[in-house]
């Protein structure tokens, strides 16, 4: 396992180095002066093509990803053109509040998703199962930036139960909750539809296999049945999708803060590419593609756990 | 590891996950009753003011946008200059009849061809930090703003600014700059204590901001909010306000809210006090609102079409009279700013200084009329066998290349102005163009037409320089987009800038407009309404009375309370 690990990990540099070229290249090749950006209306050609030199942007984009890259591989996201800035200190004021919405958002899809995923499956064609799937096509219908407009309405200006918008209060006490609650259920909720489906469709298949007849027929109890023998079982492939949900939950992150006013890596990044702000996209894009490849390596990790047979050596 | 230890492991992550989700959904209900009851203070030892729109009644919250940087020196953008305008102060101060007075100057002098300015400085003003403000500090505020500011220009052509007394600062320029009052009462132009600029060092303007206005720096949470506390020292505010200092609240925070409807949901029912950043669609609904009101002004700041004069067919005088004539500006501002604007027919509004009454304006301008502006396109050749046909000239369409910007003010005037140009046989060929992209093919000169802005605050010559100026055209970085290259408006804007005589000065400019509406190089469109939306409960002192109250945000700083 550890040996496998140490591949993985190995393996991310290439595809680190791939991302950083695509996106390096989409960014030179994308139209926009940031020095005329960063300076705004009213600004003098002299002042502008001052800040060019300030910047570096005056020296061709491959000298730019190279000085870049080197200053990476010593650890320096490089400075931000708007701000003045080290990148690094911009993304770690700004990664908790996005792991804290991404992790909650997370958990908050696999605490819905998964009970009632296997509640269909179990009650087949019963109004619980015909109910649960009305809501997760509904989830996944719904695009989050939308829900969270509603979620906003409904709870926060009608009702009035929590804030409408930004973070505080300090990690897991009640203040902290009624801030992240309504940006973490837009962000979760859609993903929860899928997977909703995906875990009703899959112990569907698991439950009429011949070795949970038998455990039937060996008097097992219908809920070892159902949550030690065909649920285990029936994780596999949900567990691959999840795999696959982790980028979209972080891409999703960049709309849920942009509506509820939530300080995260996704408004840095939004705000970054408006103005150009090359390094600051680069050094965003850096982080979130570290995050999603660890992410996809404890996936595959995690089956392990609920699959015995499956081994890395 | 064992099989039997990966089952156990197992069976404790669910077990762990299914506490988890209880723990979460305890949470949630518990979030849900909190608020109502007050139980957040034992739960974080914080005061109850943020979750429920109930906030204390020192504290303002205050809705903007995400500023880039708090140094004064660099800052260009208006989420900056509303936050620093609070915290640094300038030499001159606008009062409500229009004109520059001494603010941190005493008084001054000038010389008799308006190079030599002679600044007497006011005594007992203190920095946030306890330094005391004298020449020195002015000469080095200045000294440092020449070197880095973006905003250099207002400054104008200096020679020199020295220390000539403990409390007197010469300004020496190298050509008249009669205008120097009014440059220097810009925000832009506020003193800055360079000794804490260089003890803070790339901190400056990010974790350290000192000035001398009624506010002081006290934290920035990147995205979340930027929170001044009160200059308690202040008691230098102008005599036109209601209250001279120190400012009637103890805090104010800045938050952070970059989506319309969510700032509009935070004013009307969560904890933002105020803001100036409602989108124009929410303005209606956040007066109505129970809650809530807005207050409205007309600001000169202008929107406008930019044609292209370089590039064919809008190189032709003809076509853009046709092209006023044919845009309606009625519907354009119930289209893009949902009626929250004003009709113009010159570029500077009759509300900014030294500009064209609306009445000459109109009389030399274009006005509606698609029927005078299909006559100019038939004397101009470019004819069609039918209304609403593309017209042609020697076989080749009026097409136009327009763009405009995605944000939706613009997209939407894009859209009817598109509408109202295919109407007398012109094609307009709308291209919605994120910003940095329109940018950038406008100043490749790609554009023959395109949707613009421009604050030049309350002086008509600086909108009228940054429009139309020949050094400032698009295709070298300045923010001409009509590429319009005019030695005649050149030199009636040098003599409007720089002569001594104020009575040449303003034939000057109003000559510079008469040509600059024969010539048509821009379609001018609306000026913005500027409003401000509230809660009932903040009294917003004299804020209001000042004609310019959009950009005197340091006066509605000093004189807001809650009542």
């Amino acid at each position: 396992m550890f040996a496998y690990i140490v591949r993985r990990l190995l393996v991310m540099v290439p595809v680190l180095f791939g991302v950083t070229v695509v996106i390096s290249s989409i960014i030179y090749v994308a139209p926009g002066n940031p020095a005329r950006l960063a300076l705004g209306e009213g600004a003098s050609p002299d002042a502008v093509a001052a800040l060019e030199r300030e910047m570096g942007l005056d020296q061709p984009p491959h000298v730019r990803y190279v000085e870049w890259l080197t200053n990476v591989l010593q650890g320096d996201l490089g400075t931000s053109i708007q701000s003045g800035r080290p990148v690094a200190v911009m993304i770690v004021e700004r990664l908790p509040a996005t792991l804290e919405l991404a992790l909650i958002a997370m958990a908050l899809t696999l605490i819905i998703a998964l009970p009632l995923g296997v509640i269909s499956a179990v009650k087949q064609y019963s109004w619980t199962d015909n109910v649960s799937m009305l809501f997760a096509i509904l989830w996944l219908s719904m695009p989050s930036f939308w829900l969270g407009l509603v979620l906003i309405y409904l709870f926060a200006v009608r009702w009035q139960f929590f804030p409408v918008s930004g973070r505080d209060g300090v990690l897991f006490t009640l203040t902290w909750w009624s801030f992240i609650i309504l940006p973490a259920v837009a962000t979760g909720t859609p993903r929860a539809g899928l997977l909703t489906r995906l875990m009703r469709s899959s112990m569907l298949e698991i439950l009429n296999e011949d070795y949970i007849r038998t455990a039937r027929g060996k008097g097992i109890g219908e809920r070892a049945v159902i949550y030690t023998h065909a649920m285990k079982n029936a994780m596999i492939p949900v567990i691959t999708l999840i795999g696959l949900q982790v980028p979209l939950i972080f891409s999703g992150t960049v709309i849920i803060e942009e509506v509820f006013a939530w300080p995260g890596m996704g408004r840095l990044l939004v705000n970054a590419v408006l103005q150009r702000d090359y390094p600051v996209v680069q050094g965003t894009i850096l982080v979130y593609s570290v995050i999603v490849l660890v992410s996809n390596l404890l996936v595959d990790i995690a089956y392990t756990y609920f699959d015995p047979r499956i081994r890395y050596d | 590891m064992s099989g039997r230890t990966y089952r156990l492991n197992r069976r404790d992550a669910l077990r762990l996950a299914g506490a988890s989700g209880a723990l979460a959904l305890a949470g949630c209900i518990g979030g849900e009753d909190d608020p109502e009851d007050g139980d957040d203070a034992s739960d974080d030892g914080e005061a109850p003011d943020d979750d429920n729109g109930e906030v204390d009644d020192e504290v303002f919250v205050e809705g903007i946008e995400q500023p880039s940087t708090l140094d004064l020196h660099e800052a260009t953008r208006v989420p900056e200059s509303m936050v620093l305008n609070s915290m640094h102060e300038p030499l001159f101060v606008i009062d409500p009849d229009l004109e520059p007075v001494p603010h941190l100057a005493e008084e001054y002098e000038e010389n008799d061809d308006a190079t030599e300015f002679v600044i007497t400085l006011r005594e007992g003003v203190t920095f946030h930090d306890g330094a005391d403000l004298d020449a020195e500090a002015v000469v080095a505020s200045f000294e440092r703003l020449l070197d880095i500011s973006p905003q250099v220009w207002r400054a104008g052509p200096i020679e020199s600014v020295e220390a000539t007394e403990e409390m007197e600062v010469t300004f020496s320029y190298e050509e008249p700059y009669p205008l120097f009052p009014f440059y220097m009462a810009h925000s832009y132009m506020g003193i800055v204590s360079v000794d804490a600029a260089e003890e803070a060092g790339d901190d400056y303007g990010q974790e350290v901001v000192v000035g001398t206005g009624p506010l002081q720096f006290e934290s920035w949470d990147r995205d979340e909010e930027i929170v001044l506390t009160r200059f308690d020292e202040y008691d230098w505010g102008p005599e036109f306000a209601s209250n001279q200092g120190p400012a009637n609240l103890e805090e104010f925070h800045f938050r952070v809210i970059p989506e319309a409807s969510t700032l509009f949901n935070e004013l009307t029912v969560g904890n933002v006090h105020g803001t100036n950043y409602l989108s124009t669609s929410d303005v209606e609904d956040a007066d109505a609102h129970e809650n809530t009101q807005v207050t409205r002004v007309e600001d000169p700041h202008p929107s406008f079409l930019a044609m292209n004069v370089q590039e064919s067919p809008t190189d032709e005088l003809e076509v853009r009279q046709a092209i006023n004539h044919a845009v309606n500006k009625d519907a354009v501002i119930d289209a893009g700013l949902n009626g929250e604007g004003y009709p113009i027919w010159n570029v500077s509004p009759p509300s900014a200084e030294g500009a064209l009454d609306e009445e000459t304006a109109r009389d030399l301008g274009y006005e509606y009329d698609p029927e005078r502006a299909r006559e100019l396109l038939d004397e101009a050749g470019w004819t069609n066998d039918g209304e609403g046909e593309t017209r042609e000239r020697d076989g080749e369409a009026l097409e136009l290349e327009f763009f405009a910007f995605t944000i939706d003010r613009y997209n939407s005037m894009g859209e009817v102005i598109q509408a109202m140009l295919s109407e007398v046989g012109i094609d307009a060929q709308l291209e919605v163009l994120e910003a940095g992209t329109l940018y950038d093919r406008a100043e490749g000169s790609e554009h023959n037409m395109l949707t613009m802005s421009y604050s030049g605050g309350y002086l008509g010559l600086v909108t009228l320089e940054g429009i139309l100026l020949s050094e400032n055209t698009a295709v070298d970085g300045g923010s001409n987009y009509s590429l319009w290259e005019n030695e005649e408006f050149d030199d009636f804007i040098r003599t409007a800038k720089h002569d001594p005589d104020e009575e040449t000065r303003d034939q000057a400019l109003i000559e510079a407009q008469e040509l600059a509406l024969a010539e048509a190089p821009v379609v001018p469109l609306a000026g913005y309404t500027k409003f401000y939306g509230h809660k009932n409960e903040v009294d917003l002192g004299t804020w209001f009375d000042h004609p310019w109250w959009p950009d005197q945000h340091y006066l509605h700083r000093l004189d807001v309370d809650i009542n």
